[in-house]
């Protein structure tokens, strides 16, 4: 068991979604397990990384061969295969010791698409219909199963995924020549299909006869959405692109999230870039712009664009935005709408919230900022306030980037610009 | 009318509560709010033992609900779980101000430093509990009571009680602050907070405090060791984020990390 175990949660811990978040599920009757809306972290690996599911393969056997992955069928690694009962146990185990939030199963492709995806949804359905069990359940969605097969999944798991892996179709191709994007966006689509499906006759209900509804309680669907994931630095796409393509998942697949994961190399071949370590700060940036999108409002094409289309390594992308806009700003908090409130450097939204909530009660300070946890350390070129100094929201953009970045990168910065940065050189490729 | 008193309670909730009640009934601001077994007398100060009386405590609570909302006035009680020197202070004043407010808008009012005060310490002490609704680790022992021990910083087990009832009805389990020498108890059927005498010894605590010790839990605490290393990718290497997020403090009771 402890060497299945390894083998398989080391073969399953390049996907890097972990999150346990988005359904609000109660404990079903004679059951254990309920999950939280906000998912519950459980530990932190070495890494940083928060392990919140068990994250499982079934198998690690696959019939694909693609370039960038551990278990393609060419690699001579050791194979195991859990027994659907063995995962069950164990998710039933460790949950009830609180090790983890649920369960998080992928797996290998064996035999074909379906017979797959029917192994996995085989551990979901007996862990909901045997065991009652309420706890968290994410699933892949693998590309080529039947719709029935995906639609039971639905049923069971709080989220599904299908991962993209490489952010452009000539790529993934040229890497995976077994996948393309058809066979990616179709479960997707279907997945977002049935969540309108499932969601709409609940609502139909609810206008037309409330006293029916307070008892039937409607179908679950993939309560928590579905997710996909996009290896950054294994093909030459620029972070617009990745952009792009993501600003496009969100509104018409409507994902709930969109993984990036910093290419890591573990196989040799002569398709995939030399590179000595994975592109983690290209990745935390690429996170940065992706929240900016979510929770601030941004359109992808505000915060890169054909003339930039690389996030800038030295600031976050929300101050590069304003950098580059400063004909907007200084602000006066006491006045700016929301939205403008939203987009201060240093601003989050819990604290444009809380600017707008104490604007009933007075003029809004910087010694008010502060407690409402607010980083003057960015804010503070930005903002118009009597306790800042005025020379402050006077300076030109390239002022402000070389007082906030050590002296050191100053220098570094201006050698930089005689090479072009890696990520072009790829691109060039 | 300023004092020099130093008010002393019993360091419960309601012994805080009974004293907010005898310093509005003497009209005095104390020069400051104890807990007796925390105070320490010096030349200058006065102070005066108040004993907790649940109908007084009970009174100032329904007030604090009425004039606060039900969610407000659970702050209140989350920012005096963390225990901080002074916090008792900050709460009085933020009750003052309170109850002399007419607009009944008082609480919304973030410019106002003991609302954010009181606010953001509320805040502290729900992430603490927040992260031990994910810290916490069960040891099943053979007659099927789940244990589990912790040592949070502020005093938050009983803000645990109602998550871990709710996710496990059926399983009775035990949640032992060590530091404190509280718990909270669930039989399978509702949680009652209960007072030890002395640390326990045994599966609670085995883990660290004998490393040696075999314990009939050990397989599933080995496997999950195990799948915690498996997990884990060395290219991406950042102890510094994970001390962030998992402090070194919490470690002792985690099996993953306390070898």
């Amino acid at each position: 068991m402890q060497n299945k175990l390894n083998i398989l949660a080391g073969a399953a811990k390049y996907d890097v979604s972990c999150s346990s978040s988005g359904s609000n599920n109660a404990t079903p009757q004679g059951g254990m397990g309920n999950t939280a809306a906000t998912g519950i972290c459980h530990s932190f690996t070495e890494d940083g990384r928060c392990v919140s599911l068990l994250k499982l393969l079934l198998t690690n056997v696959c019939i694909y061969d693609c370039a960038y992955c551990m278990n393609r069928r060419t690699n001579d690694i050791p194979r195991a295969t859990f027994k659907v009962s063995e995962v069950v146990n164990l998710t039933l185990e460790f949950y009830q010791r609180n090790f983890i939030e649920g369960l998080f199963l992928s797996s290998g492709i064996i035999k074909s698409p379906d017979y797959t995806m029917e192994a996995l949804v085989r551990v979901a359905r007996e862990l909901r219909t045997v065991h009652h069990f309420g706890g968290y359940i994410h699933l892949k969605a693998i590309p080529g199963a039947s719709p029935e097969l995906i639609e039971e999944a639905g049923r069971y798991a709080d989220r599904l995924s299908v991962n993209i892996e490489i952010p452009s179709e000539p790529a993934l191709q040229y890497l995976a020549p077994e996948k393309n994007f058809a066979s990616v966006f179709q479960p997707m689509n279907h997945i977002r299909e049935k969540m309108v499906e499932y969601k709409a006759p609940a609502t139909r209900l609810l206008s037309s006869s409330p006293s029916l509804t307070r008892h039937a309680k409607p179908p679950r669907f993939v309560p928590a959405g579905q997710t996909t994931q996009m290896i950054i630095g294994a093909s030459p796409e620029s972070d617009f692109q990745i952009l792009t393509l993501a600003s496009g998942l969100y509104q018409q697949q409507q994902l709930k999230r969109v993984y990036y994961s910093g290419y890591i190399p573990i196989n040799q071949d002569h398709r995939l870039p030399v590179v000595s370590a994975p592109p983690l700060k290209r990745e935390n940036r690429l996170y940065q712009a992706d929240w900016l999108m979510r929770f601030y409002h941004f359109r992808h094409d505000e915060i890169l664009d054909a003339a930039n289309p690389f996030l800038d390594p030295d600031f976050d992308p929300k101050m590069v935005w304003a950098m580059r806009h400063p004909e907007l700003f200084p602000l006066d908090i006491n006045n700016a709408d929301y939205e403008m409130i939203l987009r201060i450097p240093g601003v989050g939204v819990r604290s444009a919230k809380l600017i707008i909530q104490g604007r009933r009660f007075g003029r809004v300070r910087a010694e008010h900022l502060k407690r409402m946890g607010v980083a003057l350390k960015r804010a503070k070129y930005f903002i118009t306030d009597p306790d800042l100094p005025r020379a402050l929201q006077r300076l030109y953009p390239e002022q402000i980037r070389a007082t906030l970045l050590p002296p050191s990168r100053v220098l570094q910065q201006i050698s930089f610009l005689d090479t072009p940065p890696p990520q072009l050189l790829l691109a060039h490729a | 009318m300023p004092s020099d008193l130093s008010l002393l309670y019993d360091g419960t909730f309601e012994g805080f509560l009974t004293t907010v009640f005898q310093a509005a009934f003497l009209k005095i601001t104390p020069h400051s709010i104890e807990s007796s077994d925390r105070f320490t007398p010096n030349l200058l100060s006065n102070p005066l033992p108040i004993s907790t009386d649940p109908e007084k405590a009970e009174r100032v609570w329904s007030a604090l609900v009425q004039r606060a909302g039900y969610s407000h006035a659970s702050m209140v009680r989350g920012a005096f779980l963390s225990e901080i020197p002074g916090i008792e202070m900050q709460i009085w004043h933020f009750q003052r101000k309170l109850f002399a407010d007419k607009s009944g808008t008082f609480c919304g009012n973030v410019l106002d430093e003991h609302v954010t005060t009181v606010l953001n310490t509320a805040r502290k002490v729900q992430h603490e509990a927040h992260l031990h609704q994910g810290f916490v680790r069960f040891q099943v022992a053979p007659d099927g009571m789940s244990y589990a021990m912790i040592e949070p910083t502020y005093n938050i087990v009983e803000l645990l009680a109602s998550h871990f009832s709710a996710r496990f009805p059926n399983m009775p389990w035990l949640i032992v602050d060590g530091k404190r020498l509280t718990g909270i108890h669930y039989d399978g059927n509702q949680v009652q907070q209960i007072q030890l005498s002395e640390k326990p010894t045994g599966l609670a605590q085995s883990t660290s405090a004998n490393p040696g010790h075999t314990l009939s839990d050990n397989p599933y605490q080995d496997l999950w060791k195990s799948y915690y290393r498996a997990i884990n990718i060395p290219e991406r290497k950042n102890t510094k984020l994970m001390l962030r997020l998992m402090p070194r403090k919490y470690w002792k009771y985690l099996p993953e990390r306390n070898a």
